[in-house]
């Protein structure tokens, strides 16, 4: 049958896309929402949301159509968590017996696994990263990492040419005084 | 090692041509292929833990892929039949709606002088030798015709006429 043969080679296409994709969008995703269950299940949210609504669509066009749904996720995590902890962060939180100096942020000190893991550099734009707001983030990661044009990324995080430059902009001053402290330390 | 620069103007012009164009660029430094290199390594360093998950997560997107039908159920149906069904049960819709439509109500005053006309007889002046059976002679069709009246408005309008004009089918006899 065409047909089944047809989709067969559409699948293995996929899979060889999405095995190439995967490591960069989960990296992405930990990278914003700073937690490893959540980033796996933003990165298979995206995935099949691909997958359901534009697997049909040309392939040059798969990566900028991909990192735009893992965009919209990340986004909605981010505004769903905010308007969770607007609502419930009034409420007395359960105390599950967790240490309190594990949870406050050091605003001075970086994850030690990241640090021992990585390469220092590698480790120390990742934690810089995390401290960015989201869209600066995003703007940084598509345009530096990933390698979009500026078009392609306004494209996928569905904002004009401007705003790109402008967040990328930001981002790279931030970063940039985040990165003179590390290295002074 | 990184050295990020903290003159503006110097910065700033790097910055701008960077955010110009679509390659390479450099501010103090960072560049895009410091970052690539930085954060590829970072991917290097994944745990089989999280590979193996997302590889199961992988399979489990994949699964999702449509069938043909389904494909053409959520694409060319939804752009095209969708939308003419709509247009042909919405005009289904209005021709029946005007079909089934009632006439205008009428008001009290309408009403009242309906009721008047149903009850009075309708009764034909024939003192004067006026004949209603009799048929109209061609000159009066014309004559009607060119005039564009109905049948009272014609005898209104008659009535209203010099002698010589009046009761036509008289002269007609005389």
């Amino acid at each position: 049958m065409p047909t089944d043969r047809a989709e067969l080679s559409q699948r293995a296409l996929l899979d060889q896309f999405f095995r190439e994709t995967e490591r960069r969008a989960y990296k992405m995703a930990l990278i914003s929402l700073k937690n490893v269950d959540e980033a796996l299940d933003a990165v298979q949210d995206a995935m099949c949301n691909f997958v359901r609504s534009y697997s049909n669509k040309p392939q040059a066009d798969w990566a900028k159509l991909f990192y735009c749904v893992l965009d919209s996720r990340l986004t909605d995590w981010h505004r769903r968590h905010c308007v969770r902890k607007r609502f419930f962060g009034l409420l007395p939180q359960l105390d599950d017996g967790a240490d309190m100096l594990e949870v406050v942020e050091d605003a001075q000190c970086f994850d030690p696994s990241v640090l021992l893991t990585g390469t220092e550099i590698g480790a120390a734009i990742e934690a810089a990263l995390q401290k960015l707001p989201e869209r600066q983030r995003q703007a940084f990661m598509l345009r530096l990492w990933e390698g979009f044009d500026v078009e392609q990324t306004a494209q996928i995080m569905r904002c004009s040419e401007g705003s790109v430059k402008t967040h990328l902009s930001r981002a790279l001053s931030s970063m940039r005084l985040k990165l003179a402290h590390h290295s002074e330390s | 090692m990184i050295n990020p620069s903290n003159n503006s103007s110097n910065s700033r012009e790097t910055l701008s041509s960077a955010l110009s164009s679509d390659s390479q660029f450099d501010a103090a430094e960072l560049t895009q292929a410091t970052v690539q290199q930085a954060l590829n390594s970072q991917l290097e360093q994944l745990d089989f833990a999280v590979l193996s998950a997302l590889n199961q997560r992988r399979q489990i997107a994949l699964a999702e892929q449509p069938s043909f039908w389904s494909r053409w159920l959520i694409g060319d149906a939804v752009k095209f039949v969708l939308p003419a069904a709509i247009a042909c049960g919405a005009a289904v819709f209005a021709l029946s709606f005007e079909m089934r439509m009632p006439l205008a109500p009428i008001s009290d005053a309408d009403a009242a002088l309906l009721a008047e006309f149903d009850s009075t007889p309708v009764q034909l002046d024939t003192s004067e030798g006026f004949d209603p059976t009799q048929e109209l002679a061609d000159d009066e069709i014309a004559l009607l015709g060119e005039l564009e009246l109905n049948g009272l408005e014609f005898y209104a309008w008659l009535d209203h006429q010099p002698e010589t004009q009046k009761k036509p089918t008289q002269q007609k006899d005389i």
